[in-house]
């Protein structure tokens, strides 16, 4: 009895018990998974927590970063302000030639700024919005993907790091980037460069006399500097934009008006040719006395007018020939004009064509200005006696032929008889027509084309030497003047053309054949533009062009193609480095002065470019298959290249004066040539780091 | 017969009751703690949201066209639904609802003198009210300029 009572007992004490663990365990397991539970939404909270911390952070880090891209496309737009891209005069800049490692070595810091000092205020009235903001700093560097001679493509990383409530940030913007070079290769270089020219002497078409202010057509001046040619300076060709004529030979005859008409440009002419008088200070060449009499010859180059047609007197100068080839002067003048002379080098088979016209005077006192003398009928004048050409050996007959007469009648040898230096007879002057000494073919009129090929008198290149000859006080003058160039540059028919990377550096940025170049080809290359439009509509419609009332405006930078025609009805203003290339015709009614010294190019592949306005200032326009065409006389600052500007083209007038914005051979150009774009300003964040 | 003697005695039941209260105890307030932080967890992302939204919208309006206020307006809606941000009618924004009661959005418009172009900076200020640590602030600054 007592053991089944301690039986039952335990069996209810052990249920009891049972009972009350699983109650306590039960107790126990809800408080474990409501800990858990606990835990987790400590840690959600914690997290969402963060994600706000880190989006207010971002928010601000975009802020200042949008604000440093403001100073960054400050720097693009106008290509200075920034030391380290855009390096002061006289140093190269890192960003050309394209090159990943020089490239992704390149980091820029707010003090690299010429604004640094506004990029911390900016920075600083940011951080003043937000308490505990502080300490921001921002840096910029490359990351170069794909690059070559032509561009460089990748993203511009900006990093942004600061402090906000006691947490250190660092976020990363990014930006697609592409460096382009933003001046034409090669062709920037000249002011002038057609492929393929009319030709011979089809560009001389300027017909008028001695007198005349201005013939049928008009002279197309190119000047290949802002400023006039100075003295001394034979290395002047280097700073100034070249001419290309193409391969073809082409004949350029110079003007040999009156100096003083408008559109006279022969900086070698000299005046002596009706007036008597002469002045020291004008560019002839005189020489010694003939054997031991008082007389002396001066050789007057002159150039191309009516007269030598129209006229017995100057017929009788080229020996009673009359040439056509130098009765027309061209349309187109190299050298600038006689008020702005702007020699450079000359490349292709150009030539030139003028008369050397001699002069025999008597100088008895040794100052190379003719003597007065009087003739029997009592008629004063100067001493000058034109010496005329003579075409073969045959028509030098002494005494009778030649005659040395002046415009007024007075014979050297009948009417001298008793005047002091003057020989009885004309063999103690020129023994023979050729081979003596002295002989007559040496002293006589010429033209050009009666010079050997060799001395190379006949390539426009020799004018530059011209120009130069006698500029210096050291050296006299003389006629043809020594050659400044090497002796295969007269002419330089372009095959063997280099063009330096620029002067501070030992490469070429080209060397090959001119004839070869095609000007286009930079172009073809779809890498290089920012954006391509699908027509001119699609252009206008969402590029970065600003339309307004009277103006096209582009103010980042912008190299871009569009296919079909395009039509500038409008002024342009490219307020920043701006390349536009149409596939077929390019109108463009002018181009406005940039406000930051940033120069357009505009480009028709395939076709021709028209000019309807009047000015268009620091414009590169590239027509390498077609024509540019003007109607009306027009002024050009820049450059000019085309398969051929038609003579006629030419004969409308206008000036072309080559900037110096455009040379790419020089330091300070290629410095700034670089254009930088960059692609949309879209969040990138690459990291945020918290450490 | 034997009488049967109770499952529990008073004493018993009044300990297990204690240990039972006692130990549910912490199990509610865990539970109130995890509401309360799904609670501020939501209000969060619906600030970051509410940031997001703003910054992305404002960064797109024409600087030139946004007014320059000293102080902080309230947001408000037009006529349209959307929140203006005062003068030009294109100066609007859509933005997740939120509740008044807890949070209220206020905005300033400034200039940034020392930048080149023509910019504004929007600064957004959202005011969050909660129970245990009263109202703070929280201050979005967005840049516009062209770009």
């Amino acid at each position: 009895m007592i053991t089944s009572r301690f039986a039952s007992k335990l069996l209810n004490d052990t249920r009891r018990g049972i009972a009350l663990f699983l109650v306590v365990g039960m107790v126990f397991i809800t408080f474990l998974l409501f800990f858990f539970m606990s835990l987790s939404t400590s840690q959600l909270n914690f997290t969402a927590h963060q994600h706000l911390e880190t989006e207010l952070a971002t928010q601000a880090g975009r802020a200042f970063a949008d604000a440093f891209w403001v100073f960054a496309k400050d720097v693009f737009q106008n290509r200075k302000g920034c030391e380290r891209i855009y390096p002061p005069t006289g140093t190269p800049s890192p960003l050309y030639p394209f090159r990943k490692n020089e490239l992704e070595k390149i980091e820029i810091r707010i003090t690299d700024f010429e604004k640094s000092a506004e990029i911390l205020k900016a920075f600083k009235e940011i951080e003043e919005q937000l308490p505990e903001l502080a300490r921001t700093t921002a840096t910029m560097h490359f990351k170069v993907r794909r690059f070559s001679d032509s561009f460089a493509h990748g993203d511009l990383c900006l990093n942004i790091a600061f402090t906000l409530k006691k947490i250190d940030y660092s976020f990363d913007y990014f930006r697609e980037f592409k460096l382009i070079r933003c001046l034409a290769p090669v062709v920037s270089k000249f002011s002038l460069f057609l492929s393929n020219t009319s030709g011979g002497s089809s560009y001389n078409r300027i017909l008028k006399s001695f007198q005349d202010e201005q013939g049928q057509e008009k002279p197309f001046v190119v000047f290949n500097s802002e400023n006039s040619f100075v003295a001394g300076s034979t290395d002047t060709w280097k700073k100034s934009g070249w001419i290309y004529l193409g391969g073809a030979p082409v004949t350029l005859n110079l003007d040999g008006t009156h100096p003083c008409r408008k559109e006279s440009d022969s900086f070698i002419f000299w005046p002596g040719l009706y007036s008597d008088s002469l002045s020291q200070a004008l560019p002839y060449a005189c020489s010694s006395y003939l054997s031991n009499s008082k007389l002396r010859v001066r050789f007057t180059p002159t150039g191309a007018m009516s007269d030598w047609q129209s006229s017995a007197l100057m017929k009788d100068v080229l020996g009673g020939v009359s040439l056509p080839f130098v009765v027309k002067s061209s349309v187109i003048r190299l050298f600038g004009n006689r008020d702005k002379m702007t020699p450079t080098k000359v490349f292709g088979k150009v030539l030139t064509s003028y008369v050397i016209y001699s002069t025999m005077i008597l100088d008895q006192n040794n100052d190379s200005v003719a003597d007065s003398i009087t003739s029997t009928q009592g008629i004063e004048q100067r001493a000058i006696f034109p010496l005329p050409r003579l075409g073969s050996p045959d028509l030098f007959k002494p005494p009778w032929f030649p005659r040395f007469v002046t415009s007024k009648g007075y014979d050297l040898f009948l009417d001298s008889a008793g005047v002091g230096g003057v020989p009885e007879k004309m063999s103690e002057l020129f023994a023979s027509y050729n081979g003596g000494n002295p002989d007559y073919v040496a002293y006589m009129s010429k033209l050009l084309r009666d010079f050997t090929p060799s001395s190379g008198i006949e390539s426009y290149n020799a004018l530059y030497d011209q120009i130069f000859e006698g500029s210096s006080e050291t050296t006299g003058k003389s006629f043809p003047a020594p050659h400044v160039f090497p002796q295969d540059e007269y002419p330089h028919d372009g095959r063997d053309f280099e063009m330096p990377l620029d002067y501070a550096r030992p490469e070429s940025q080209f060397k090959g054949d001119l004839q070869k170049f095609d000007p286009g080809s930079f172009f073809a290359d779809l890498n290089i533009y920012g954006r391509t439009y699908a027509d001119a509509d699609d252009f206008f419609a969402n590029s970065d062009i600003k339309v307004e009332t009277d103006h096209f405006i582009v103010n980042d930078p912008m190299v871009t193609k569009v296919s079909g025609a395009l039509t500038f009805a409008k002024p342009f203003m490219a307020n920043a480095p701006t390349i536009i290339v149409c596939d077929n015709d390019l109108t463009v009614a002018e181009v406005s002065k940039s406000t930051n010294d940033s120069k357009l190019t505009l480009v028709s592949l395939s076709g021709n470019i028209k000019i309807t306005g009047k000015r268009l200032d620091g414009v590169c326009l590239i027509a390498p298959k077609g024509e540019i065409i003007w109607q009306a006389p027009v002024e050009i600052s820049g450059s000019l290249c085309a398969g051929n500007i038609a003579p006629a083209t030419f004969g409308v007038g206008g000036t072309l004066t080559w900037d110096k914005g455009l040379d790419i051979s020089s330091i300070e150009t290629a410095a700034r040539s670089v254009a930088i774009l960059i692609g949309p300003n879209i969040t990138l964040v690459r990291k945020a780091v918290q450490p | 017969m034997t009488r049967q003697k109770a499952a529990l005695s008073m004493v018993e039941l009044l300990v297990a009751i204690a240990v039972l209260g006692g130990a549910l105890l912490p199990i509610w307030h865990l539970h109130y703690q995890s509401s309360r932080r799904v609670v501020i967890g939501e209000n969060q992302t619906l600030l970051k949201n509410l940031s997001f939204a703003f910054s992305t919208q404002v960064r797109r309006l024409d600087p030139n066209l946004l007014p320059i206020n000293r102080d902080f307006q309230p947001i408000t809606l037009n006529e349209t639904g959307l929140y203006h941000l005062g003068a030009s009618v294109l100066n609007t924004v859509t933005l997740p609802d939120w509740n008044p009661a807890t949070l209220s959005l206020k905005f300033q418009i400034r200039k940034l003198k020392a930048l080149p172009r023509e910019n504004r900076l929007v600064i957004l200020k959202i005011t969050w009210t909660r129970k245990d640590v009263g109202p703070t602030d929280f201050l979005i600054p967005t840049l516009v300029s062209h770009d």
